[in-house]
């Protein structure tokens, strides 16, 4: 291999990705027509790409992805959390700002009813989900987490989705 | 077919099904980066959620300069670093906001369905082999050679995404792919 | 010139009947909440959920398939079942993997709910607190705290509580 062969395959990359400009592609492409050893390895750079592209892509091809949009919408919509979007009482106090006064108090008094028969005794846990729970806060000093429902049962994660620095994989031994 | 900018508008207007679009239209072409990142499915599908949900929240800060891809993609990509990071890679990459990757490209293909047996134990084996070979690859050649490979960004982009001058994109690509032909030997002969 | 009278009347009615509403949930509020025996029994299940050979541990199978859908785990082990009774205002610790703790503090029963703080603590020296949650989960109910890396998987706890 030549000095000239040494700096070609430096740009050989370059050449490869389209990125080179001038002189830089001049000396590269008129190099590559005479010498079959670069010719032969900016080959092995496009096999390479193909390779790496394909498998990727072929990869995501076959994921099944459509726990996505469930897990996404479940995080969302999960009540608590800021979605950035306007704040639940606001939207509340829209809906009793309504024109009609008559409507706000019909609302008002049909809420005192449901009010009501929620706190009446008896069967009343069949209307609750098996694991209906609230979460009123969520709160880490390292760590940031996303809150989902999973199931009829509505059963809520607060999943760890990073760490801080101090935690390490090491730390695995049970000691219950 | 609603184009991104009709969608947003009605996500906007608390439409959900329209983020549904959105979400279905681009978590191929993000999962694959992000594995590509990652090295396992479990933490390419959790940075691809979060990237999503992260987006849904905060797209009243979207302005339309770039496009909805572009950010979303942004998004994705630094989520996809921060978790690597944040679970013991202590890369030492960080990212810019500014990137401007290129157009999609439309459908992934599918693996041919006329392979037989061998053909397909030796596809496998072979990616498998990509895989191992791109996560041995230090972070920044890693990160370079996802987003140039899978992604197809430009230097520029992978520069201002790595905070780095072109030349040293061009660098780390050119020794990360030296260590790739190493590593993989005769499958790219 | 009917209407203004009307409205009236209607809030005057629907004052008095909200007051009377209000009154009456607040004595049945508290009756039920007086009826709380003074202590939840909390049972916290720790599972390994990874991609080894797949299985769902028996003890845990009903916790796994109301949640699984959410998960793309194919093993689901169960590393230790621990049950505590925690009393009213008190904290009971729950040792976990990887010198970790989980405090739970019972802070009563209101609204079909049992009122839980659920900290989760280094044990360390220097120790830090990694989360902390306040929640109300109906009685017999579960909820899970998890994605803490843990072996080749990730850490799920599997908090159920009962009266």
């Amino acid at each position: 291999m030549t000095i000239r062969c040494e700096k070609v395959r430096e740009l050989l990359g370059g050449f490869h990705d389209n990125e080179l400009q001038g002189r830089e592609f001049r000396t590269v492409s008129e190099h590559l027509k005479v010498c079959a050893g670069c010719a032969g390895e900016l080959k092995r750079l496009e096999t390479m790409s193909r390779l790496l592209k394909a498998h990727y892509e072929e990869l995501a091809g076959k994921e099944d992805l459509s726990q996505v949009w469930s897990r996404v919408s479940a995080a969302i919509e999960t009540p608590g959390v800021s979605d950035g979007r306007e704040p639940l009482l606001e939207r509340i106090m829209k809906i009793f700002a309504l024109p009609k006064p008559a409507w706000a108090i019909a609302g008002a008094v049909a809420v005192v009813v449901v009010l009501m028969l929620a706190s009446l005794p008896g069967d009343h846990m069949s209307t609750l989900a098996a694991n209906d729970c609230i979460i009123d806060k969520v709160d880490s000093e390292n760590c940031s987490f996303m809150l989902y429902e999973a199931g009829a049962t509505k059963m809520k994660i607060i999943w760890v989705i990073d760490q801080g620095s101090g935690e390490t994989e090491q730390q695995t031994g049970v000691t219950s | 077919m609603l184009s991104d900018e009709q969608l947003i508008e009605r996500i906007r207007q608390g439409d959900t099904t329209a983020f549904q679009a959105l979400v279905e239209k681009y978590q191929k072409k993000l999962y694959a980066v992000a594995y590509g990142l990652l090295g396992n499915r479990e933490d390419a599908l959790d940075s691809v959620q979060e990237a999503f949900v992260k987006a849904y929240r905060s797209l009243d800060r979207f302005k339309g300069e770039s496009s909805f891809y572009t950010w979303l993609y942004r998004i994705t990509v630094n989520a996809a670093i921060d978790m690597g990071r944040k679970q013991g890679r202590r890369d030492e990459v960080e990212f810019l906001e500014e990137v401007e990757p290129e157009e999609e490209k439309g459908e992934y293909p599918v693996a041919s369905s006329i392979e037989n047996p061998s053909q397909q134990l030796m596809r496998k084996e072979l990616g498998a082999m990509i895989e191992d070979a791109i996560q041995q690859l230090p972070a920044e050649q890693r990160t370079a050679i996802v987003l140039r490979e899978i992604e197809g960004l430009s230097y520029k982009e992978i520069a201002n995404l790595m905070r780095c001058s072109e030349g040293t994109v061009m660098s780390r690509l050119h020794y990360g792919r030296k260590k790739l032909q190493e590593i993989l030997g005769p499958h790219v002969q | 010139m009917i209407i203004v009278p009307l409205r009236k009347s209607l809030v005057t009615l629907a004052t008095v009947f909200a007051i009377l509403a209000i009154v009456f949930f607040a004595n049945v509020a508290s009756a039920k909440d007086e009826g709380y025996g003074g202590s939840a029994r909390i049972t916290v299940y720790v599972i390994e959920a990874s991609n080894g050979v797949p299985g769902v541990d028996p003890e845990i199978r009903e916790i796994v398939e109301q949640f699984e859908g959410a998960f793309r785990y194919s093993t689901y082990k169960l590393v230790s079942k621990i049950p505590k009774k925690v009393g009213l205002g008190e904290e009971e610790k729950f040792s976990l993997p990887g010198d970790r703790e989980l405090v739970v503090l019972c802070r009563g029963y209101k609204h079909n709910r049992i009122k839980l703080n659920v900290r989760i603590v280094e044990k360390r020296k220097d120790s830090r607190e990694l989360l902390n949650t306040d929640f109300g989960i109906v009685d017999g109910g579960t909820m899970i705290i998890g994605g803490y890396p843990h072996r080749d998987g990730k850490l799920m706890l599997a908090i159920s509580a009962d009266m």
